[in-house]
């Protein structure tokens, strides 16, 4: 019968048409297939061991959620004991900016020349002693006496040159070469280029 | 036969198929349409609850129990295979249907009334379809199982109220696919 032809149709209710679809039922040939088919299958589940993280990843799909919140939390409280215990200075890795110094007599000239992703904290132990320390990882002797090339790498645009330690004329240490160079400025002084 | 089964007795899960194996198999069916999809379902349902009985604690009923791994996993399926198997719908025996409206439909001719069975089972398949999955689900457990709205509520981990409140709206969409068909 076309679908158009709906008016020499029977009317039924809903609830009559729904009970038709519990007539949907397969034969005993499906159902002899079904269960040779499930106790292979059975066979091979009892036979396949899951592995060990199968427990853990079933955990992680059912609380996923929550798995996600937990991870950003500890991640973020990571960040935080890191960045406060100082065990990793993310400034000094991103903003570190090489510069080259020349000292002579009473002269300190500082000229920036790159950014670089590496830096060295000098007093990483004292964190009073860190304003200090953000700087020199190399030093480059020039020829002429009392008067060096220093490479340096700051974590900011201004930056102090003072006794790393107490009782230390050294603010500077070569990390490289493991030598140290004695200070030229004994009292603190601020400095700063651009 | 559940405690016999978590203490490891194999042929007593064999019995647990026989007994829920055509009424799994029936919910299963009626959401996802397709023999083929709904017997691979109904197989991994009974795999899952083997592997995983001793987390059974008889809080629940079994077969409820049961019934909610058989829906999560189909829904799931259903979520992953969206548009793959929307026209795939079997045919039912028509030798085999004494319904209400095997009797209305007796007044028509013999042919006549296997192309309007045909047309009415396509017609409330597609309609099945056009409902989302929740709503289809619970249409499926009241209507077409005869669980009550308690048992649905616990299969399908929502209240008493939200189920009947799917159901009724599951309901007036459906009157609306069919109304041409219907009372």
């Amino acid at each position: 019968m076309p679908l158009g032809n709906h008016n020499t149709a029977p009317k039924i209710s809903l609830e009559s048409l729904l009970l038709l679809k519990r007539e949907e039922k397969p034969s005993k040939e499906f159902w002899d297939n079904f269960d040779r088919d499930l106790r292979q299958k059975t066979l091979q589940a009892l036979v396949h061991q899951e592995p060990w993280y199968t427990c853990y990843w079933h955990f992680i799909r059912m609380n996923l959620y929550a798995v996600l919140s937990l991870s950003t939390a500890i991640i973020f409280a990571l960040g935080l004991a890191i960045h406060h215990f100082g065990w990793f200075s993310f400034g000094d890795i991103n903003n570190s900016i090489i510069a080259e110094v020349s000292i002579s007599e009473n002269i300190l000239e500082v000229k920036p020349k790159s950014i670089d992703s590496t830096a060295l904290s000098i007093a990483k132990n004292d964190p009073e002693k860190q304003s200090h320390a953000f700087f020199v990882i190399d030093i480059m002797p020039h020829k002429k006496t009392r008067n060096e090339n220093f490479r340096k790498v700051m974590a900011s645009q201004t930056f102090s040159l003072a006794p790393a330690y107490d009782h230390d004329l050294r603010f500077v240490s070569d990390p490289f070469n493991n030598k140290s160079h004695s200070s030229f400025h004994p009292t603190p002084t601020n400095f700063s280029y651009k | 036969m559940v405690q016999r089964v978590q203490s490891g007795d194999v042929a007593a899960f064999d019995q647990l198929i026989l007994k829920y194996r055509e009424r799994l198999y029936s919910i299963i069916y009626n959401l996802c349409s397709n023999r083929e999809d709904a017997a691979d379902l109904t197989q991994e349902t009974f795999i899952k609850a083997f592997s995983s009985i001793k987390r059974f604690k008889g809080k629940a009923s079994f077969y409820t129990w049961l019934y909610r791994i058989a829906v999560n996993s189909t829904l799931t399926y259903l979520k992953r295979n969206r548009m793959r198997h929307f026209f795939s719908f079997e045919n039912i025996n028509e030798e085999v249907s004494s319904s209400e409206i095997v009797e209305a439909l007796s007044v028509k001719i013999k042919s006549e009334k296997a192309a309007l069975m045909n047309e009415l089972q396509e017609k409330l398949n597609e309609a099945l379809q056009k409902l989302s999955d929740k709503h289809r689900t619970v249409v499926v457990l009241y209507e077409i199982e005869g669980l009550s709205h308690q048992d649905i509520s616990n299969v399908m981990g929502c209240s008493v109220g939200t189920i009947r409140s799917r159901l009724h709206y599951a309901k007036q969409q459906l009157q609306a696919y069919l109304k041409d068909y219907l009372d």
